[in-house]
């Protein structure tokens, strides 16, 4: 008769292998068979090595990455870009993203596309990697894991994430689920021209700019964000930094953002980073596709009349 | 922290392997801060008022345990605090509030005050172990516990104290006080039972919980199709919601030594509506409520029409018990319970008709069709009930009653194009396990039946189940819906 600590330890090895074998299949059918554009896993699949441009950011600059137009923009600029821009990316996520990227590749330059709110909540930030979504389509990499640790002992990560991570739970777990807000985005970019009601608009703006703006978060996301840009100096890369345009209705209701306008300009002329403020320009309702992302119109008009003259002058400095 | 989440799971082999390395001394206090720290977790004000009646039930059963003439006022007192919290937490802004729409009904405007308490998690359940355990120590049916530690263990144990059992100090206090020593078969036992707990909970409960919600958020604007799996899948969902968690309480239990005692007994599979009630949904609180008020009024040792009032007491009272924070206090909980006592009077006045046409043809006696007849019967009694339970007013449940009415003779072309979706599917198969298991169950427990299968019989059960609760479970913090009564 095998001893009960015979047995337990028994039942426990075969329930690793058959986990080890669970994971495979959902890595090999679910990850690599349908990644819904899931950044991780677009950087550890990348052909190039070099770049650039990597453009980082949150969901306004999404659509710069819709369909064919970051083709469209290479084009335009004779330039490799690589769009790793997040929906509710703050500067933590960006952080985590670039660095990983940085274990396998180059860029030139870094073109970050700010947003004030992902400077104002941990919602954006530290939270943002709790994100079970984030990790869905993520494949196993062990350079990957290895930034998660870094990042638990810096308090930017929690360790349920690199548990998770490590484990592959959030991609066991009803992996069929997967719904990307990248894809849902997509989706839209095409739409007719779309009239977003006062409601949608006021929804739109307290889920972005939940609770009052907390100072202290503030300076310490600021603090972060110019600690990454040291970080990318530190290794030769140029940083840019545009925000890109929202409707005028839309922009007014955003709180206090002269005064984040104000504050940014003064840091990033400091830290001798370009900023290109195109909040209000190109910014015709007729060019969203909802409360405040550009369709392909408003892209396209973006391109050609802004963003691709700002990439070429830079590119040119190189 | 809640009892299906893997921060719970994980504490908790925690927990119990630093119970059974530490001293049988030291196991209590271990105990009562594990409890104390799970309930903290959830709401820390609140810990003050359980901490504050644990003090207050410990010297009143001191004092009602010796026997002197004011013991019958402290009983009196201790059962009217723990009813006056009740109240005042649950009922008392709700009946404030209808009291100025009753004045507005006659033209005047006033604001009552209203307290804005929030309702401390578990107290129904504490409340209730507290007033027994004092009616109890009155009876002399227990002695009042001189070991404070031990009572606050008794009223606080954490895997109960969220949504019971109902545990009554008679069966629990023992066995605080017995040496317990580490016994594989138990940590098995508990160990399937919290497997299975939360299999219902996770896999079922929280996958038929977006149908239902979204039916009854707004049964109006709701098509007919929805309202009817969602009235069925809200059947299943309360049912694998509470039931999940008594499981896990009670394995939770089992892997410290304590048997805690059934909550369910494979209630879809009553017969009657008697049965249900009677012993098979929620059996701590209906044992609560008969030997505590349906007895104690006389219960069916009565006259035929007191006999009738004391049943429709007992279930109007439960009905109200019920009203919490989940659904909204409203008084779609009245007609619930006065629905249940009205099946209970059909159950009554009927027994002799169905005695006498049992001796008149013997031969449908439990056979097999008749039962499944009976069964169905009493799930659609039951899950017809269970719309006034769920649903966030008299008004909605109406709705939603009269929607389905009218929209019965549509119901083949509704099935026709219904969206069976992934999750549907799933959730579908799921409750066919579930009933698969309790007919099995009917006759010999699931896990006997494996114990004495060998292990490759038993051990790919155990990782099916365990794979399903990782593929497919809901993960995401559902809290369970009793633990807000």
């Amino acid at each position: 008769m095998m001893k009960t600590w015979h047995r337990v330890v028994l039942f426990a090895f075969i329930g690793l292998l058959l986990y080890a074998a669970v994971f495979y299949s959902v890595e090999t059918r679910f990850v690599y068979g349908d990644p819904q554009e899931n950044r991780f896993f677009q950087i550890k699949t990348l052909e190039n090595s070099s770049y650039d441009y990597v453009i980082l950011g949150s969901s306004h600059a999404l659509p710069f990455d819709f369909e064919d137009m970051n083709e469209q923009l290479e084009q335009m600029t004779g330039s490799q870009i690589l769009n790793l821009a997040t929906a509710g990316g703050g500067i933590v996520l960006n952080r985590l993203l670039f660095e990983y990227f940085l274990k396998r590749h180059n860029t030139k330059n870094i073109l970050y596309v700010l947003d004030s709110f992902a400077l104002y909540s941990s919602e954006w930030n530290e939270n943002r990697l709790n994100d079970s979504q984030l990790l869905q389509r993520a494949p196993f990499d062990l350079a990957l894991a290895q930034l998660f640790f870094s990042y638990n002992f810096t308090g930017r990560a929690s360790l349920g994430v690199t548990l998770d991570y490590l484990s592959g739970f959030s991609k066991l777990n009803n992996p069929h689920t997967a719904n990307s807000t990248h894809v849902q985005m997509e989706k839209w970019f095409n739409r007719p021209p779309y009239k977003p009601s006062a409601s949608e608009r006021k929804e739109r703006i307290e889920r972005l700019y939940p609770g009052e703006i907390q100072p202290q978060a503030f300076d310490k996301y600021l603090t972060l964000f110019v600690d990454f840009i040291h970080f990318l100096k530190s290794q030769g890369i140029e940083v840019i930094v545009i925000k890109t345009p929202v409707p005028q209705v839309f922009y007014d209701m955003i709180p206090h953002e002269e005064e984040f306008n104000q504050r940014i300009s003064g840091v990033l002329a400091g830290e001798g980073v370009p900023f290109y403020n195109f909040s209000l320009v190109n910014n015709d309702p007729k060019l969203f596709f909802d409360t405040d992302h550009l369709n392909r119109t408003g892209v396209m008009q973006f391109f050609a009349d802004y963003f691709s003259p700002v990439l070429i002058e830079h590119r040119g400095n190189d | 922290m809640l009892p299906n989440s893997l921060t719970f799971l994980v504490s908790l082999a925690g927990l119990v392997l630093a119970y059974y390395l530490f001293p049988h001394r030291f196991r209590w206090p271990l105990l009562l801060l594990a409890s104390y720290y799970f309930y903290v977790s959830w709401e820390p004000g609140p810990t003050l008022l359980l901490i504050g009646l644990t003090l207050i039930t410990y010297f009143m059963a001191l004092g009602i345990g010796k026997n002197t003439p004011r013991k019958k006022l402290l009983l009196v007192l201790g059962v009217l605090l723990n009813v006056s919290l009740q109240v005042l937490f649950k009922y008392f802004d709700f009946f404030m509030g209808e009291m100025e729409t009753l004045m507005r009904g006659f033209g005047l405007t006033l604001a009552f005050p209203k307290l804005g308490l929030p309702l401390p998690v578990g107290l129904s359940f504490y409340t209730f172990s507290i007033i027994s355990y004092l009616v109890d120590v009155y009876r002399g049916k227990v002695e009042p516990e001189r070991h404070i530690g031990r009572l606050a263990v008794y009223i606080a144990f954490f895997p109960k104290i969220l949504a019971g059992p109902i545990e009554r100090a008679v069966t629990f206090l023992p066995q605080l006080r017995e040496r317990i020593h580490f016994n594989p078969e138990r940590m098995i036992e508990g160990s399937q039972l919290i497997l299975w707990g939360l299999f219902k909970k996770v896999v079922i409960a929280d996958r038929l919980a977006p149908f239902v919600n979204a039916a009854f958020e707004n049964p109006t604007y709701t098509p007919t199709i929805q309202l009817i799996i969602a009235s069925y899948f809200f059947a299943f969902q309360i049912y694998c919601d509470f039931s999940g968690y008594t499981d896990i309480a009670r394995g939770t239990g089992k892997l410290f030594g304590f048997d805690i005692m059934e909550n369910f007994r494979r209630a879809y599979l009553s017969k009657s509506a008697a049965e249900f009630w009677g012993s098979r949904w929620h059996i701590s609180l209906a044992t609560w409520f008969r030997d505590y008020m349906y007895i104690p009024m006389g219960g069916s040792r009565v006259s035929h029409p007191r006999h009738y009032f004391n049943l429709m007491a007992v279930f109007i009272v439960s009905g109200w018990w019920h009203a919490g924070l989940g659904f909204g206090v409203n008084w779609a909980f009245l007609i619930w319970g006065g629905l249940n006592g009205f099946y209970q009077w059909v159950s009554v006045g009927t027994a002799g008709i169905w005695r006498k046409l049992a001796e008149l043809l013997p031969w449908i006696k439990d056979r097999g069709i008749v039962n499944v007849v009976r069964i169905l019967l009493t799930f659609h009694l039951i899950t017809f009930a269970w719309i006034f339970f769920r649903a966030n007013s008299i008004s909605d449940a109406w709705t939603v009653i009269t929607r389905i009415y009218k929209g019965w003779n549509l119901l083949p072309l509704m099935f026709e194009t219904y969206a069976y979706t992934p999750e549907f599917l799933i959730a579908i198969a799921s409750i066919i396990l579930l009933m698969i298991v309790e007919v099995l169950d009917e006759r010999l427990p699931m896990w006997e039946r494996l114990r004495t299968k060998p292990a490759f019989v038993r051990w790919p059960v155990y990782y099916a189940l365990i794979f399903i609760l990782l593929t497919l479970g809901k993960w995401g913090g559902e809290q369970f819906i009793y633990m807000q009564f």
